[in-house]
């Protein structure tokens, strides 16, 4: 197993303009107050990294309850949206047409640059690696028709699906190789690479996610997710006072061995766990100066207020090295 | 053609400390059974309720399919050519033998037994750095090697100057036959061949009869491009270092797992060359980094080795033609143009060093 470090700069303001941000995470409170009050809509449940039924609720955010597991450590929602609701809610309500129309569109140049490069190059790398023979494409939940006309242009495969995605009203952005399906799962062990990019925290259901992802790739076929994952340090750190743990968006933010642990009782191997997150100091640092009182341990003040911007550097690449940050990048091939 | 009948039977000749790790591949492989053990020390099997014998023809006698030869390099010749003319297949522990000679007799034995497939210990091409890498210059998107830059050295360590390796009846050689080689063949496995060899040659601080330190330079001159090898006993430290340079990026594998984990955590670096306005190259992209955490290295090499057999597959790494090729830089970098060799003021007499040998 291998893990991958990106030693490059990034800030979180490159991808998340904070104004733009912050209103969006307003129209998304609104908006889940709208469609999420009816609490007896919402349904109860286990753990989604480990299945373990004792959780408790910890702390609240935007009505929402969050739990932390106690057994492998994941955050998640409970009791949440049914996967109807969510869909209805990603589609339609304010906050996700902002989302679509203005906050992807407006930092469409710079996630290009800065993220869906990466993806690429990794999607490249991978496929000459393990599947040369790669063909066929499925990205699941897809948000971004630009990143599949990127790929598309890498002329490696020749066909791509898009499973339940969520670029209303964009279809025309999408390369015309595209097909689309609603259904939960209309492939059968036929996909080369199936991926699925920022969804396992969105799902109603990551487990039901990783069941797909392997009844529908072949055998040595790739399955590769990107996620948040709480065992990061921005999460370990900052817990509810995270930016970036908001709802419906993030409703599973797993641990990084429930992650691999799904993964692998879905019938893959891991080839690779990496976190190349690279904003978790720059976040923990810009929270803790805003809110000065916020509950942190006074190591972490400590090398905010008296190391320079290199021996942050340096952390964030240790955090990489040894998979601490809080983005999480994971392949597997279908055995 | 031979049916082939599965599970292989397997003995192991040698039962050192590689041939221990051998001994664990053979048992997690589905399709090979161990029918026995020879070494001369029967303490060595450890009460193994594994047959032991004590003279190898005896092992040979019971017919494995395939044996493991983890002896001294003295005896490794002998022993793979007793195997490959009794049509035993043969994955020898490198180097092949002590010198050309012993490596070029094994493959007038392949020759002449074309059923036996024969392959040498050049694990370090399976290692998930080095295959990555492997992967990433085929791949041809950094464009084509112009020079590789290797360095492997080793602190000597506890009992270096007593190490049955720097016996060179017994090795053959030194550090480069025993370690470099390894490099050399990672040389070979990404650019091929070399014809031209400057070498230096040397023993500046164990006093154990054979070298502890090779700077060497390689090219091929139709292609120029060039390699250069630093194999060291007196590194103080352990160290695996293999920069690759091409003509539109860079990747440097720095560490490399080994059993006890000393050559540090086995890394990729990879960047592209990045270039201003007017074309000129920038210092210092920005490099990314793969760690690796398993060495499967052991396992795969054989996983390929016994697929060869049992497909009748031709062997593509680590072959007999590798091993001969191989020890010819070897030969080379012993020994100038004129077959004399290449000492430093500071070495040992020629004919302590390689007098009995070359």
């Amino acid at each position: 197993m291998k893990s991958v470090v990106f030693l490059d700069d990034l800030k979180e303001s490159d991808i998340r303009p904070e104004k733009m941000y912050d209103e969006y995470k307003e129209l998304l409170r609104q908006d889940t107050l709208k469609y999420f009050s009816d609490h007896s809509l919402l349904v109860k449940v286990a753990c989604p990294g480990c299945l373990n039924k004792n959780s408790k609720g910890v702390f609240k955010k935007d009505g929402f309850n969050y739990c932390i597991c106690d057994k492998c450590g994941s955050f998640f929602v409970s009791p949440r949206p049914s996967d109807e609701a969510l869909r209805d809610f990603y589609k339609n309500s304010r906050a996700g047409i902002f989302l679509r129309k203005k906050f992807l569109t407006n930092t469409l140049e710079s996630r290009s640059k800065n993220i869906f490069s990466y993806r690429i190059q990794w999607i490249t790398g991978l496929v000459e690696e393990y599947a040369p023979s790669a063909k066929v494409f499925l990205d699941y939940g897809t948000r971004y028709p630009t990143f599949m006309k990127e790929l598309d242009n890498t002329g490696i495969f020749s066909s791509f699906f898009s499973v339940k995605p969520e670029y209303f009203g964009q279809e025309d952005l999408l390369p015309k190789n595209v097909k689309t399906a609603e259904a939960k799962c209309i492939f059968k062990e036929d996909i080369d690479v199936f991926a699925a990019f920022e969804i396992v925290e969105r799902v109603f259901s990551p487990r039901e996610l990783f069941r797909q992802a392997s009844a529908a790739c072949r055998k040595g076929g790739l399955f590769i997710i990107t996620s948040a994952t709480s065992s990061g340090f921005e999460y370990q750190v900052l817990k509810e006072h995270s930016p970036n743990i908001i709802a419906p968006d993030r409703l599973n933010i797993l641990a990084l061995e429930a992650l691999t642990n799904q993964i692998e009782k879905s019938g893959f191997e891991i080839i690779e766990v990496s976190t190349p997150g690279r904003l978790d100091v720059e976040i923990v640092k810009r929270v803790y100066e805003k809110n000065p009182g916020i509950p942190l341990d006074s190591f972490w003040k400590y090398i905010f207020n008296n190391r320079d911007a290199n021996a942050l550097h340096s952390f964030q690449e240790y955090l990489q090295q040894f998979r601490l940050s809080s983005h999480v990048r994971i392949a597997a091939i279908k055995k | 053609m031979n049916k082939i009948k599965l599970p292989l039977k397997v003995g192991i000749i040698g039962y050192g400390k590689v041939g221990r790790i051998r001994h664990k591949c053979v048992e997690n492989h589905p399709h090979l059974e161990l029918i026995g053990i020879c070494d001369s020390d029967p303490k060595a099997l450890h009460n193994s309720k594994i047959k032991h014998y004590g003279d190898y023809k005896q092992l040979l006698d019971k017919n494995p399919d395939i044996v493991f030869v983890c002896t001294y390099n003295l005896y490794i010749p002998e022993i793979s050519i007793e195997a490959i003319s009794r049509g035993i297949h043969v994955f020898s522990e490198k180097p092949p033998g002590r010198n050309l000679e012993d490596v070029k007799a094994i493959k007038r034995a392949a020759i002449n037994n074309p059923f036996a497939k024969v392959k040498f210990g050049f694990n370090h091409r399976y290692h998930e750095g080095v295959a990555e890498a492997k992967t990433i210059v085929d791949s041809g998107r950094l464009g084509k090697i112009m020079w590789m830059r290797g360095v492997y050295g080793k602190a000597g360590g506890q009992g270096y100057d007593c190490n049955w390796r720097n016996n060179i009846e017994l090795s053959g050689g030194g550090i480069l036959i025993d370690q470099g080689i390894h490099m050399l063949d990672l040389f070979r496995f990404f650019c091929g061949e070399y014809d031209e060899v400057k070498s230096f040659v040397g023993n500046s601080y164990w006093k154990v009869g054979v070298e502890d330190n090779v700077f060497a330079l390689l090219r091929n001159s139709k292609t120029a491009q060039t390699a250069m090898i630093h194999s060291s006993a007196t590194q103080w430290r352990h160290k695996f270092l293999l920069e690759i340079y091409m003509e539109k990026g860079y990747l440097e594998i720095d560490g490399i797992l080994s059993s006890t984990r000393t050559y540090g955590r086995e890394t990729l670096k990879t960047a592209r060359c990045v270039l201003d306005d007017n074309k000129y190259p920038l210092p210092n992209p920005q490099e990314n980094m793969t760690y690796y955490d398993n060495d499967n290295s052991w396992r795969d090499e054989i996983n390929e080795f016994v697929d060869c057999i049992v497909a009748n597959k031709p062997i593509n790494n680590g072959g007999i033609d590798d091993a001969v090729k191989t020890m010819e830089l070897v030969q080379r970098i012993y020994c100038d143009d004129n077959g004399k060799p290449n000492l430093g003021a500071d070495s040992l007499s020629r004919r302590a060093l390689y007098g009995r040998v070359l």
